[in-house]
């Protein structure tokens, strides 16, 4: 049975400021699943399902240039969300407030207009030395990125990131790949 | 009704050890056996004035270093189900010992850091916002992690309530704490 009317306890894939995007469903009790792997859920419902393939920035030339496609799914999900994308595709999804400046930014601006900042967990070693302090910092472990803006102070975008190159990669993804921009 | 704890950490096998507070003043347990934190060998009156006096912890916090030091040095074993596994014995410790690194504190902690593409795409220093957990190793084996510094008396800094508990545990008679600068 095909779960359009029943809600599944489906997994969650990305949270990007309130929003979760969930894995579409596949569950053998349910006799269905999905041909393929480009397909996501606004929901545990499978009316609110997309296909990632259909989104306006979406390029398969850069989804080879990943080693796991769901890295790039996540960087082209929030990149469309962030340039106002995914609200066509779902008219209930809260409509992304900064859209207008994210169309503008570009990658220089990072660092002025637009601050990132990484919240991270580590481990340190603690020197009795002195007051006491603490060491150099060991096994920093990103768990997200919070892009503000630099005039308001507002937190615009607050979104999962994993290290250094996913970083880079979502911002390639976001700034030089805009609409248009790989025609 | 629900105890509430005190603290709780695991020991070099991961058992989880949890101390709760009992209602009566000073009164403290593991789930069933009570024991007087006054009664403890290393709970001192000086050191407790000194800490809340002057250094601003609060006597709650007092209790939490004294049942912990008392606890590695095996000082509680009898009310506890099994004794602590590997204790130290604070007699064994001198100042000497802790400069030549017989014991290694490591934090977890939570931060921040600015992001950007002037260090080839890195965080160039990481504000520090928490420290969340604490493991000790002593000669190299580990004495006890997991221990949650949630510090309710947020008015002392961070650092300086390691070191009272270092100087607890290892019974330095205020050498530690105050003579810091030696090291």
């Amino acid at each position: 049975m095909p779960y359009k009317e029943v809600e599944v306890p489906a997994e969650i894939f990305l949270t990007m400021n309130d929003i979760n995007i969930y894995y579409s469903y596949r569950h053998d009790n349910f006799k269905y699943r999905k041909e393929g792997d480009d397909v996501y859920s606004f929901s545990g419902y499978e009316v609110d399902e997309f296909d990632v393939t259909e989104l306006p920035l979406y390029d398969a030339r850069v989804e080879l240039t990943y080693e796991f496609d769901e890295d790039y799914h996540r960087h082209l999900i929030i990149a469309s969300y962030v340039l106002g994308d995914l609200e066509l595709i779902n008219e209930e999804l809260p409509k992304f407030k900064y859209a207008d400046k994210f169309m503008n930014y570009t990658a220089d601006d990072l660092g002025k207009k637009l601050k990132a900042i990484v919240s991270l967990e580590s481990d340190g070693e603690w020197i009795f030395t002195g007051g006491g302090f603490l060491g150099e910092l060991e096994n920093i472990q990103y768990q997200y990125l919070t892009l503000k803006n630099d005039e308001d102070e507002e937190d615009m975008l607050k979104i999962p990131v994993k290290d250094d190159e996913d970083i880079q990669r979502f911002l390639e993804v976001l700034f030089t790949l805009k609409r248009g921009g790989n025609s | 009704m629900n105890k509430q704890v005190l603290l709780s950490f695991s020991d070099c096998y991961s058992n989880d050890i949890t101390v709760y507070i009992e209602e009566e003043l000073g009164l403290f347990s593991f789930e069933n056996n009570c024991f007087h934190v006054r009664e403890l060998p290393l709970y001192k009156e000086d050191m407790l004035e000194f800490l809340t006096k002057e250094k601003g912890f609060t006597s709650r916090d007092y209790e939490r270093y004294v049942i912990l030091a008392s606890l590695v040095n095996g000082h509680l074993d009898n009310y506890m189900d099994q004794p602590f596994p590997n204790p130290i014995d604070f007699n064994d410790w001198k100042i000497k010992d802790i400069i030549e690194g017989r014991i290694y504190v490591s934090i977890q902690l939570t931060g921040d850091g600015f992001w950007d593409l002037d260090w080839g795409g890195s965080i160039e220093t990481v504000d520090v916002s928490s420290y969340d957990y604490l493991k000790i190793y002593v000669d190299d084996e580990i004495l006890i992690e997991d221990y949650s510094i949630e510090s309710e008396s947020s008015m002392v800094n961070r650092d300086l309530q390691i070191k009272a508990l270092m100087e607890i545990m290892l019974d330095l008679n205020g050498e530690l704490i105050f003579y810091n600068e030696k090291l």
